[in-house]
């Protein structure tokens, strides 16, 4: 590039020019550039690892010491949620309600729901209940086909046993429609 | 119904009181359920709550998924062990994990012999991921042919875009023939079908790389065609608008280059377009002979890099001071630091610009990412001992109350209740009136159903209440060791961040001495441009004070 070239010509030869202010300048930096570059202690990653194991290990303890503690196996509900692989669907968020009071809601970022349709199951609600007879609405809100936005609610009604309850959401897209499917199943 | 709301409290009463005994544990939860929960944490990019949730039965079903939820909380010591050990069993192994983990790893062979093994079943994403890693790689092991041979079936899509601007740039390093590389340049954008912001910034990437290469071949004219399709918002706008008043000052518009370089100047100067573009304005303008405003834009370059070594000092006091997590890291509220945070001339602060500065090293890059995941662990046990501080206290006065409230439940009185209305509930059943259809309606069967699970569950509750004092003195008892480990934990978490601030601070304050030694090179430019333009107005003074006194135009 001709100008980057004319304006290394014209810095040489203003160079030799002394100039002050510069120098005072150039003075308080001191030599920067003859400065070595810091060495950079590789222990500390290995400190790191070894630390974030063990904080892993705690965290899961603690995380289940949490769910034994509020959520035991004879009152415990779990919902979740997974999407059918290759699909155009794209939930941008749900709302579920137990027994007509909302307890959960969730809005979706791209990764999850790549993720979703890569076979991962999303927990979006754990909680208590006492056993009966329970109902469970779940909203859904998104995009499907064509990109037309879709509204959903779907029911089901269940019974709580004294036993913990699991609830799946599947979502999956009609092949001929292209409308949206959910479908519940009780594990 | 009155027995039934009595009996249904206790009983709620109880479960909550004592707990249950059982240990939750993932076995309880179906496996498919677990397994699909723990893949979605890992495929969301949350590693750590992947691997919080894996038990010793997933890491060792699947080793893979484990190698790469480590890898992911960049814990990469045993990764390499992981693989080797799936790679010699006989089980199902994960290759393209496998080869994206090698490519991480920066073993492109590896990774290349892994995504070998891939037959053809994978899905569209996945097979642009599979060509974009087999290109990358044999662009690394320098064999652009195989790589171009490799992006040959024509998938498409955001990835297949990258790995061709890869190779356009790859061609571009090693051959002076630019045209294949700008042919590869249009091949890569023709793959950008969508307006997301990932496909914007590559876009915008891909203009800036042809513009700069029709610039070095010598046409401008075409170069300034792809410099103006780079967008004013994306991270390539400052290079592509200086290249931009490059190529038309090479075209001789001294007016459309000043114009240019002007509007590069309300970009964050640490970028070394925008310095260039304060020098190349009075260099321009000197062309054009308009020696008055060659000065002023000399003056003002001088006086703006003048600014930005002050600041470089104040920040560089500051690191001294504080270190790096207190100046760039922390919300701080340290006296003299406001300026830093205090909004610029760009819509960014003082201190996000210098940040991106820093980031761009690519070790600060990691020490700054080791950082927040370790200060995210941080969070994580703060939030913990909330949480176990809560249920103590709660616990503490369940425990409290235990026995007082046992007592109110009668274990026989409750019994005979049972008992009676199980007589009535027969009773009833075996009335001479009672048909089907009526039996239905009224609900017998689940009626008697009741009953026998209320039995069962007296049974269940009479050894939960012979239990539940010890059960809650243990769970105390539990809460105080995890508060002990949380206790430990945060002293190593700790010392680790005062480790990793020092070592983060000096490579900082070597960049800001890098930063500090090309600002001043740049005033130097400036001042002596300065000089240099003083001079020739002296000399033009000069001349035309001589050229009076020849007394010609008197």
């Amino acid at each position: 590039m001709p100008i980057r070239q004319l304006l290394s010509l014209i810095t040489l030869f203003l160079i030799s020019i002394s100039i002050c202010s510069a120098q005072n300048l150039t003075k308080q930096t001191g030599s920067a550039t003859k400065k070595a570059a810091p060495q950079f202690d590789r222990s500390v990653i290995k400190e790191a690892e070894d630390l974030k194991k063990k904080l892993i290990q705690l965290n899961r303890e603690l995380y289940f010491f949490e769910k034994e503690l509020l959520y035991p196996t004879n009152t415990q509900l779990a919902v979740f949620l997974s999407l059918a692989p290759e699909n155009s669907l794209v939930i941008d968020s749900i709302e579920i309600l137990l027994d007509k009071k909302i307890v959960a809601s969730y809005i979706y970022k791209e990764n999850e729901i790549s993720a979703l349709k890569k076979g991962g199951i999303q927990r979006v609600f754990l909680g208590s209940l006492s056993d009966g007879a329970h109902n469970l609405t779940v909203k859904f809100n998104g995009q499907g086909a064509n990109n037309r936005y879709f509204k959903r609610e779907k029911k089901i009604k269940f019974t709580k046993e004294n036993d913990a309850k699991y609830i799946q959401m599947m979502v999956s897209e009609s092949r001929t429609t292209l409308e949206p499917l959910f479908k519940f199943k009780q594990w | 119904m009155d027995f039934f709301k009595f009996f249904s409290g206790v009983i709620l009463y109880l479960i909550v009181a004592t707990f249950s005994s059982q240990v939750l544990s993932n076995t309880t939860m179906p496996n498919e359920l677990y397994e699909g929960m723990v893949e979605f944490e890992l495929m969301s990019g949350n590693n750590f709550n992947a691997l919080v949730l894996m038990d010793e039965n997933y890491k060792e079903s699947h080793p893979i998924k484990y190698a790469a939820g480590l890898k992911g909380f960049h814990i990469d010591g045993d990764v390499s062990g992981i693989i080797e050990k799936a790679k010699n069993s006989k089980k199902d192994i994960d290759w393209f994990t496998i080869g994206e983990i090698e490519y991480d790893n920066n073993e492109c062979k590896s990774s290349l012999r892994a995504f070998k093994k891939l037959k053809n079943n994978l899905t569209l994403d996945e097979k642009q991921k599979w060509a974009f890693y087999r290109a990358n790689c044999f662009i690394k092991l320098g064999s652009k042919k195989r790589a171009a041979q490799v992006l040959n079936d024509i998938l498409g899509g955001v990835w297949t875009s990258y790995a061709y601007f890869n190779l356009a740039m790859a061609y571009a390093e090693t051959s002076q023939n630019k045209s294949t590389s700008l042919v590869t340049l249009r091949i890569a954008e023709s793959f950008l079908k969508k307006e997301t912001r990932e496909e914007k910034a590559l876009k915008d990437r891909i203009n800036l790389a042809a513009g700069s290469l029709y610039l070095n071949g010598n046409k401008p004219d075409l170069a300034v065609d792809f410099f103006k399709k780079v967008y004013l918002d994306s991270e390539s706008a400052a290079d592509a608008l200086y290249l931009n008043g490059v190529a038309y000052h090479e075209l001789g518009d001294f007016r459309a280059a000043t114009q240019a370089w002007f509007s590069v100047k309300k970009y964050p100067l640490l970028k070394q377009s925008v310095s260039e573009a304060y020098l190349a304005i009075p260099f321009a303008y000197e062309g054009s002979k308009y020696t008055s405003q060659a000065l002023e834009a000399y003056l003002e370059a001088s006086s703006v890099f003048k600014n930005e070594l002050n600041k470089i000092t104040k920040i560089e006091k500051l690191l001294e001071k504080y270190g790096v997590q207190k100046v760039l890291i922390d919300e701080s509220e340290i006296a003299g630091l406001q300026w830093f945070l205090a909004k610029d001339v760009v819509t960014n602060t003082t201190r996000a610009m210098y940040y991106n500065y820093f980031v761009k090293d690519e070790t600060i890059y990691d020490l700054f990412e080791l950082h927040a995941e370790v200060s995210m662990t941080k969070d994580s046990m703060v939030f913990w001992k909330t949480q176990l501080s809560v249920f103590e206290k709660a616990l503490r006065e369940k425990h409290k109350t235990f026995n007082d409230k046992v007592v109110v439940f009668k274990k026989k009185k409750t019994k005979t209740l049972i008992s009676d209305y199980r007589n009535r509930v027969e009773k009833l059943n075996q009335h001479k009136n009672m048909s089907s259809s009526l039996s239905s309606n009224l609900g017998m069967t689940a009626m008697l159903d009741s009953i026998a699970t209320l039995t069962s569950r007296l049974v269940a509750l009479q050894g939960k209440i012979k239990k539940g004092g010890g059960v809650l003195q243990d769970q105390i008892e539990q809460i105080k060791g995890l508060k002990k480990k949380i206790g430990a934990a945060e002293v190593s978490i700790e010392a680790l961040l005062k480790k990793l601030d020092k070592e983060l601070t000096a490579l900082v304050s070597y960049k800001l001495l890098e930063l500090r030694t090309s600002m001043m090179t740049n005033y130097e430019k400036a001042e002596q441009g300065l000089v240099h333009i003083l001079e020739t107005i002296a000399e033009s003074k000069q001349l035309q004070k001589r050229t009076l006194l020849d007394g010609r135009y008197k």
